[in-house]
């Protein structure tokens, strides 16, 4: 990587979260603020924390449960992103998660026998109370914001260091990029590929970000054996079984990470739709087949153009 | 040999006999009219509580974006049911300001799956 920018990394939502920053002398206090921001997302979002707000939630048995504000907020937008997807990602995807074996940190899980899909429940059985921060979703439902919470954690952690002095701010999780502030003088140049950690000389396409978020849905990760299927973690909320593999990776880049996150999974679970609709959105986006041809979208830079001098 | 009745006692005991069915029928009336405002008071009553209940149950309210930086405290148990469902905001996913540009520097950070 270069060392164009300091930065500082660690493990953190069983990913890697990375923190860079124009202003060298800001970096530490930029990374104690996105600390800070990452652990009260766990707090509130974790599946695999039992103490966490969604599992408190998701244990209720169809009480209504009062929430901190920050759940709301992250409720509010898995919400959003079900509504502006017609479904394709939907936050009562828990429990079809769980049958299908993700059903711890994903470092845990190991291969197991076949497993009968369950498709989701439907957004539209949660109930939100935002003005009196109150969540209530059916016995039996399950909440899981793993499409939106990583890339709201990179837009509140982003805008918090930015805004606490930092400068200009890039926040990594898993791949999911917010920016803040002033970027440096040619944009933050990011390596967009089929995994984030898979290091700087992977195949993929290295572009300058100026402002905004850039997300990565890939199938390419997160899979696992049961029975006699591969299995990956981007689940069709139709059926319950993982998106048919048309597009193996999916880059988007959007006014907020959390955009350009849903923008990009939904993209893997539409499938053949996916570039009409991100045309149609005007959402600059690149989508790599499993063949590894590419097609581009709303004006992403195609691979063969150069860079300005 | 028949019994003669007096005719002045005769009017009498008729004018009674009238008297009394009037008492009753007034009487009769008068229950209905109190029966009729209890119960006219009954409904206003039940409506109006009907109104409080339903007012708590179902009132209406609009999703405004949430400030950053909240704090995270555990669920707990809501003291009553807040039914109202929301209908999330339906603004369209944002472009950016600048869609990404060609470079050719090493990168600083790799977007990929995760």
């Amino acid at each position: 990587m270069s060392d164009a920018a300091p930065s500082t990394s660690w493990s953190a939502l069983g990913t890697t979260v990375v923190v860079l920053s124009a202003e060298p002398r800001e970096l530490d206090m930029a990374a104690e603020r996105v600390r800070a921001v990452i652990e009260q997302i766990d707090r509130a979002c974790s599946r695999f924390r039992e103490d966490s707000e969604l599992s408190r939630v998701n244990a209720a048995g169809g009480s209504p449960r009062r929430v901190s504000r920050l759940f709301v907020r992250a409720t509010s937008c898995a919400l959003r992103a079900a509504a502006l997807t017609g479904g394709d990602l939907d936050p009562t995807i828990g429990s079809s998660l769980r049958v299908a074996g993700y059903d711890r940190d994903f470092a845990a899980i190991r291969a197991g026998g076949a497993v009968r899909f369950r498709r989701a429940s439907g957004w539209r059985c949660v109930e939100l109370d935002d003005a009196r921060s109150i969540v209530r979703v059916p016995a039996g439902v399950e909440l899981d914001f793993g499409a939106t919470a990583k890339a709201l954690a990179a837009d509140i952690a982003a805008s918090d260091a930015a805004a606490a002095g930092a400068g200009g701010v890039l926040v990594s999780i898993g791949g999911d990029i917010a920016t803040a502030g002033s970027a440096p003088g040619d944009g933050w140049p990011v390596l967009v590929a089929d995994d984030h950690a898979g290091g700087a000389g992977q195949v993929g396409q290295t572009i300058t970000l100026r402002s905004g978020g850039l997300a990565t849905s890939s199938t390419t990760v997160r899979r696992w054996r049961r029975g006699d299927s591969d299995v990956h973690h981007i689940l069709d909320p139709a059926t319950g079984r993982p998106a048919a593999e048309r597009w193996r990776t999916v880059s988007v880049a959007a006014a907020c990470c959390v955009d350009a996150n849903i923008a990009s999974t939904a993209a893997i679970v539409r499938g053949e739709r996916a570039p009409r609709w991100l045309e149609e959105l005007a959402l600059p986006a690149r989508l790599v087949a499993l063949d590894g041809t590419v097609t581009l979208t709303g004006g992403w830079p195609s691979e063969t153009e150069t860079a300005a001098p | 040999m028949s019994r003669r009745v007096p005719r002045s006692r005769a009017a009498g005991a008729v004018e009674t006999a009238t008297r009394r069915a009037m008492m009753a029928r007034d009487a009769g009336l008068r229950r209905i009219a109190a029966v009729t405002r209890w119960t006219l008071a009954a409904v206003v009553a039940l409506s109006g509580a009907l109104a409080l209940i339903a007012a708590k149950a179902f009132h209406g309210h609009t999703v405004t974006t949430t400030p950053a930086g909240a704090t995270s405290s555990p669920a707990t148990q809501a003291p009553s049911t807040g039914q109202s469902q929301v209908q999330p905001p339906s603004t369209q996913l944002q472009q950016p300001a600048q869609a990404p540009a060609p470079v050719q520097q090493v990168p600083v950070v790799v977007s990929g799956g995760s």
